[in-house]
């Protein structure tokens, strides 16, 4: 039963949010049956940082408790597809980190969030989506590489940005004329990165995904 | 606006007869605005294609919400006004569907402003819907909605907008405050609604007595439907009244009785309430005679559902009574245990009444810590070839 007044649980996981102490959000799943609920509701939040930070939230409970975030796998690929007015905003961006945190949870569908093109609304957070499982599903991505290729030259700078950062976590050398291409552009998108929340240059995004691809690493940190 | 109406000689054929079409108020907003007037040449076009011309082309909707705008769009290149985009916007309806003039006249200026002036008064669900919406629009209609007090109304995923009969309102059936029920759930479950996080859609449907004026037993998730513990009141004089008035109270009443529990002598009435399933039938027929007990309150019925995905199913009996009064505690712990079971063990579109189904109802009554009732059992067992084993310890001697 709920204890305290409505959206007490709520409040209390969305100061863990922007606190980032993913422990406490962690200790209270062990406890409350809701949580996963509200952390789902929470990524339709109106707040940006809250809302990529129960992104984070869900990868992390994903490695800690999986089956407690299996089922919500296929929710979120219905959410990005389906007919009856459900809006999937951050489906995308939470496939990506369940794939990154628990990558066995996201075995069959890991394919579906790196080849999901059907709703443009969403598709800035499935190119992120596919920037986090570059490190554990490396050959999936790298069959994007590509058609991943052509976005760069998307209208839409939110798109363009988040292509580039994507490319430079896949880190695949067939990118970087296209990354080239974007030097210098000044274009401002904000970038979740390392759980925080950046305005950044497009033009500054591809210059530090070609770093990435020169460095030749693929990060396997799974702790990030 | 110099172009002419669409020629729409099928639809033209709804409006003979006697009664009232639809068509007809189409046609006159499509007079004065485009999209309803190439809904009508697309509604036709479908008449004689004998196939909607509707699809799926992509989600829409507004910030900050999950669900609540279902995307529609054509699929033929011919009618301009529709290209846009023609989205049904669900508002969430007041209890009980009552409006002043002032809000319906507010409602309708703010839509003719932004989209296609049709209206289904209401959805399926009880939504207010506004049937026609294009994309580029949202968030300006949704401003001004907001503004004038409305909200979005559920969809997808998540808790859909509830509805309730107008209960103490109007009716002396009622067996509780229905429309103050529905404004708590409301208001309490904003996130449920706004933010999909289910399995699937989950409908409470609430009504204030047998009748079920809703239907919720056969269309909602959770029926909450108005009941009593105690005995039916009856006025002894009312009944000789409509006895002295000629009504035939054996044959439309005491005969009818489908579990056989009342007797009439010709001056009084006798009911074996213990043995009333509340089917209220003889209360619907005299009620000036009868009406529901003192101690009032409601039943909790889970699992109806329409066709989709398996069947349809009717509401089963899961609390056969509580007193439904001002904050609903009761009703909400019953309500968040299900969710907690079924949001975390349901399969992706999976409405309760099927995870019921597939996981037994054993097993779910003991999940949402329910102790089991004889009022959750249909009828008793009609084979008698089941024998239960005693449990036979390991290491035991036979």
């Amino acid at each position: 039963m709920r204890q305290g007044r409505p959206g007490l649980l709520r409040e209390t996981v969305r100061d863990c949010l922007r606190s980032k102490d993913y422990g406490q959000v962690l200790r209270i799943a062990r406890e409350e049956r809701r949580l996963v609920r509200t952390l789902t509701s929470l990524l339709y939040d109106g707040e940006p940082l809250v809302r990529w930070r129960a992104v984070s939230a869900v990868g992390r409970l994903a490695a800690a408790e999986p089956e407690k975030v299996r089922p919500l796998v296929q929710r979120f690929i219905w959410w990005m597809n389906e007919e009856s007015g459900g809006i999937g905003w951050s489906s995308g961006p939470a496939l990506g980190e369940i794939g990154r945190m628990a990558p066995e949870l996201l075995r069959e569908s890991a394919r579906v969030l790196v080849h999901f093109r059907a709703e443009r609304m969403i598709l800035a957070g499935v190119f992120w989506g596919c920037g986090r499982v570059a490190a554990t599903y490396p050959e999936t991505v790298k069959e994007a590489v590509p058609e991943l290729l052509t976005w760069l030259a998307d209208p839409d700078a939110g798109i363009r940005g988040t292509v580039a950062w994507a490319l430079g976590e896949i880190g695949d050398e067939r990118a970087r004329n296209g990354l080239e291409g974007l030097l210098g552009e000044g274009k401002k998108v904000l970038l979740y990165e390392g759980e925080e929340l950046e305005l950044k240059e497009t033009g500054t995004i591809s210059a530090e995904a070609l770093e990435k691809i020169s460095a030749g690493c693929v990060i396997n940190d799974r702790t990030l | 606006m110099s172009d002419e109406m669409h020629k729409t000689p099928l639809l033209d054929e709804l409006e003979k007869g006697e009664w009232p079409s639809f068509v007809t108020q189409m046609k006159e907003m499509g007079k004065t605005n485009p999209m309803a007037k190439d809904l009508c040449g697309q509604l036709e076009k479908s008449y004689e294609d004998k196939i909607t011309h509707w699809k799926h082309g992509g989600l829409v909707g507004i910030q900050g919400y999950g669900a609540g705008v279902i995307g529609r769009y054509t699929n033929l290149g011919q009618f301009p006004a529709l290209q846009g985009g023609f989205h049904t916007v669900r508002l969430h309806q007041p209890a009980g569907w009552f409006y002043t003039t002032e809000a319906l006249r507010g409602v309708c200026d703010i839509w003719d402003k932004h989209g296609s002036g049709l209206l289904n008064m209401h959805g399926s669900t009880g939504d207010f819907v506004l049937l026609g919406a294009p994309t580029d629009n949202l968030e300006d209609l949704f401003t001004d909605y907001l503004n004038a007090g409305w909200d979005l109304g559920g969809s997808s995923s998540d808790l859909r907008t509830p509805s309730c009969c107008n209960g103490m309102a109007r009716c002396e059936n009622a067996c509780f405050d229905t429309m103050a029920l529905f404004h708590d759930l409301s208001m309490s479950y904003q996130d449920e609604i706004h933010r999909p996080a289910f399995p699937y859609k989950f409908k409470i449907k609430i009504s204030g007595c047998p009748n079920d004026c809703v239907a919720s037993i056969g269309r909602s998730d959770l029926a909450i439907i108005g009941n009593w513990k105690d005995d039916i009141q009856v006025d002894q004089a009312e009944m000789k009244a409509y006895a002295d008035a000629g009504k035939d109270i054996a044959g439309e009443v005491i005969d009818l009785c489908p579990t056989q529990c009342m007797a009439w002598d010709g001056s009084e009435l006798k009911i074996n309430n213990k043995m009333c399933n509340r089917c209220i039938h003889c209360i619907n027929v005299l009620p000036k005679a009868l009406s529901p007990g003192k101690q009032s309150g409601a039943t909790l019925l889970v699992g109806g559902k329409a066709p989709i995905l398996e069947g349809a199913q009717l509401a089963s009996v899961m609390v056969p009574f509580v007193e439904a009064k001002a904050p609903f505690t009761e009703i909400k712990e019953f309500i968040e245990k299900l969710w907690d079971v079924w949001g975390e063990n349901g399969n992706n579109r999976e409405r309760i009444g099927e995870f019921i189904l597939r996981v037994g109802l054993g097993d779910f009554v003991e999940a949402i810590e329910l102790e089991p009732d004889p009022n959750m059992v249909l009828h008793p067992r009609e084979n008698p070839y089941i024998f239960y084993e005693e449990y036979i310890e390991e290491g035991d001697e036979e």
